[in-house]
Parts: C-alpha cells; structure tokens; sequence
C-alpha cells in the first residue's frame, strides 16, 4: 500500500518526492549491481552442465544402465531372497515318483529336484501351486511350467506347508518326456524373486506374487533309473 | 467477542478433530472375529465350536501313528465339539503367534485334531502339533497366542483363544500326540 501511494505522484508531477526516493534507492543498491556484474552469469550453464555431468557419472554415466541380470549358482549354493532362502541340491531323473503326487504316462519319465528351503516371511506358506516353492523354481527349459508335485524328503507329506525359520527339504517333480534329459546333463534352475502384496477392496491379508528370475543354478543330472527302492527317498536313506 | 476466543476454540476444533480420528475404528474392525477367551482346564465356547484345552507339551521329537518327527514341536492337547451344526464343521484353523512370527497347526502327523470332523454334543479329544524353529524354546520369555477356529479365513467367527509363555513349557525329549478318541461325560 505504502508504494502505491509513493508511486502515484510520479505519474502525476514529472517531478515529485517519488523521484528523489527512487534516486536513494538506486544508490542504495548500486553496490549489488556492482557485485552481480562480475559474476560471470554466461558460465551458469556451462558450469550447471558440468556439475550434471560429474553427478551422473559418480552413478555411471548416461548410458543406459545395464538391469543386473540373474545370479549364476552352482548345486549347493544358497538364494536368499525376502520370503525364501532356497539351495537346490541335487537333480535325478527316475522312472516314477508317485510320492510327490504326479503321475507318469509311457514314454515319460520324472524329473526331480531335491531343494533345501526355508521360510524367511513371518506367515506360513503354503507349496502347492502358485505358491512359494511352486512359483519361486522353475526349469529354464520350460519356465512358465510349474512343478506337478511337491513332497517333505523326509516323511513325503505332500504339498508342504512352510512354517517361518523351520527348515525344510523338498522334491519338486516335472513329468518330461524320456527323451528330454540324459544323465550327465547340466540342468538350468531359474529362481524367481516375489514380491509382497497387501489385498485390498475384495481381497484381504498379503500374499506373494509377480515372480521374477533372480538366480540360475546349474545341476548336473544323475539318472537313477527305477531308483533304489523306486523313489530318491531311500537311495539317500543313510545319509539323514 | 474476545480476541483470546477464536485461538482457543481453533486449538479446541483440533483437539476435538484428533479425539475424532482417535476413536474411530480401524477399516478392518467390521469383520473382525470374535474372540473367546480360554484357560487350560475350562471349557471355552464360540458359535459352533466348544474347546477344553487339556495340556500344553513342548518336545524336541514327536511320535504319531508310526511316524516320528525331528525339532522343536509344542503339541497342544484338548477336547473339542460343534456346538449348532456339523455340516462342514471342520477344525480348520489353527494358529499360533509367537515372537512376531505366525505358526500353523503342522499337516505332518497322520492322525491330528487339525482338520477334522466336529460333532455336537460328541467331543473328541486329541491333539495338534505346532512345529517352531529350532531356538523356539530357548528364549526366556515367549509369549504366545492360540487360535482355533472353523474357517481357515477366520473373520466373522468365533476364535478360541489361549496366552500362555512357551518359556514356562519343559522341554521333553519325546512325545506322542494323543489318539482321536470320543470323550464321554
């Protein structure tokens, strides 16, 4: 308000009080005129551009950045992730495995995965299909194929249930082909990261989904043909 | 009107508006179950489910029917029965909360209360098996709640409840869950 007022004689009177006030002003900040001249105002976008350009390539540059692909494993080797810790530890390809509930048509044989697992969420899990081990291993053969059948190596409970930090060995089984794997074969295990999902609206709790590749492990295959006793269970009897 | 007025009838507004988002329930309060307490000993009874908890065991290995089972296993006794109808009355739920982790009653041993037919009037009493991580009963104090129920989605229902500290169970070497029989009384 007060400079309005100040103003309107300037435009009334060609010469008034406003005048006098904008000369005292003017000197007043003569000296920061003075300042910001010799501050070189052309170099701000060089400098800006060069500050930009030392930033990013403290993170790697501008190309573009390389997605971490999944993590080579050998047998044996443990894959951490936040619902699960799985170590796949051997691969056996036997004529039927009826423990871990699949069945075998002629010309078929069974692929077996024997996994060491352990729940690393706070909930139960369960192992049948969509969950946990069922949608967290898959072969690289066929990834989209979930498991026929999962068992307990120990007592062949079928389609577990993980409780929390309780470990656990399991079987995961695929019915393939007879043709499709040999002994000897170096087979690929891709295993996938899930993410935790909280329901809302018409669903409710948490659940784990959208599987992702994070690790590959690499096994080889022993052929155990009919299997001691027809089932890995006891070939390994001693050892537990 | 005076000039303390609208300060302090602001700050009552704002004090009034946090009492308001206090009290208010949580969006999940509508269909929370119902939960009943027990004590060991005490018959405890929902809508269509009646508990007696009998005992509490804890053990490094369990037997069942022929099967035997390594680890820290808490096996919880009782006698339990439906109370208004059988069809589909299955003890479906049970579940047990301790140290911020949740448990569910094991499927492993062959014959356990867990899953099974409910008669009314016709208690049958048994057991369920809880198997925890190998520490489960090393820690000093445990506090731990269990949950029974009918449903495996436990909202809308009757729960019996049971607290107690793990951390008071003594540790056997083995234990044997009780045979389904029918309790007369």
């Amino acid at each position: 308000m007060a400079a309005s007022q100040g103003d309107e004689p300037q435009q009334g009177g060609p010469r008034g009080p406003g005048e006098a006030r904008q000369t005292v002003s003017t000197r007043r900040f003569r000296w920061l005129r003075a300042a910001s001249d010799r501050v070189p105002t052309k170099w701000f976008a060089g400098i800006a551009t060069g500050v930009f350009l030392a930033a990013t390539a403290a993170f790697g540059g501008l190309a573009t950045a390389t997605e971490a692909g999944p993590v080579e494993l050998e047998a044996g080797e443990e894959h951490l992730n936040e619902q699960l810790a799985i170590t796949v530890q051997r691969a056996v390809l036997i004529d039927e495995l009826s423990e871990t509930g699949v069945t075998v048509e002629p010309g078929q044989r069974v692929l077996a995965l024997v996994v060491d697992a352990e729940n690393r969420w706070t909930e139960p899990l369960p192992t049948r299909r969509g969950y946990s081990l069922s949608s967290s291993i898959a072969l690289a053969d066929r990834p989209a194929e979930e498991p026929g059948g999962i068992a307990r190596f120990d007592d062949s409970t079928w389609s577990p249930w993980l409780q929390p930090g309780v470990p656990m060995t399991a079987v995961l089984a695929w019915v393939v082909d007879d043709d499709d794997y040999a002994d000897g074969d170096e087979l690929r295990v891709v295993l996938n990261d899930e993410s935790l999902y909280t329901g809302s609206f018409v669903t409710s709790g948490q659940s784990w989904d959208d599987p992702r590749p994070a690790a590959i492990v690499t096994v080889p295959i022993a052929d155990v043909g009919a299997g001691a006793d027809a089932e890995p269970q006891a070939e390994d009897g001693g050892e537990r | 009107m005076k000039r303390w007025m609208p300060g302090v009838a602001g700050a009552a507004l704002v004090v009034a508006a946090w009492g308001l988002s206090a009290v208010t329930p949580s969006e999940t309060a509508a269909e929370e179950p119902f939960v009943v307490s027990a004590n060991i000993g005490d018959r405890a009874s929902g809508r269509n489910i009646s508990v007696t908890f009998t005992d509490l065991r804890a053990a490094e290995a369990v037997t069942n029917d022929g099967w035997h089972a390594d680890g820290s296993w808490l096996l919880v006794d009782l006698e339990v029965e439906a109370l208004r109808s059988e069809e589909g009355t299955l003890l479906s739920f049970a579940t047990l909360d301790v140290g911020g982790r949740s448990y569910r009653a094991s499927e492993r041993p062959p014959e356990s209360l867990f899953g099974s037919q409910l008669a009314i009037d016709l208690p049958h009493s048994g057991s369920l098996a809880f198997e925890l991580p190998a520490t489960a009963f090393e820690a000093s104090r445990a506090q731990s709640v269990l949950r029974l129920g009918l449903e495996s989605d436990p909202r809308l229902d009757s729960l019996i409840e049971l607290r107690f500290d793990l951390a008071d169970l003594e540790v056997e070497t083995e234990a044997e869950l009780d045979p389904i029989v029918w309790v007369g009384r």
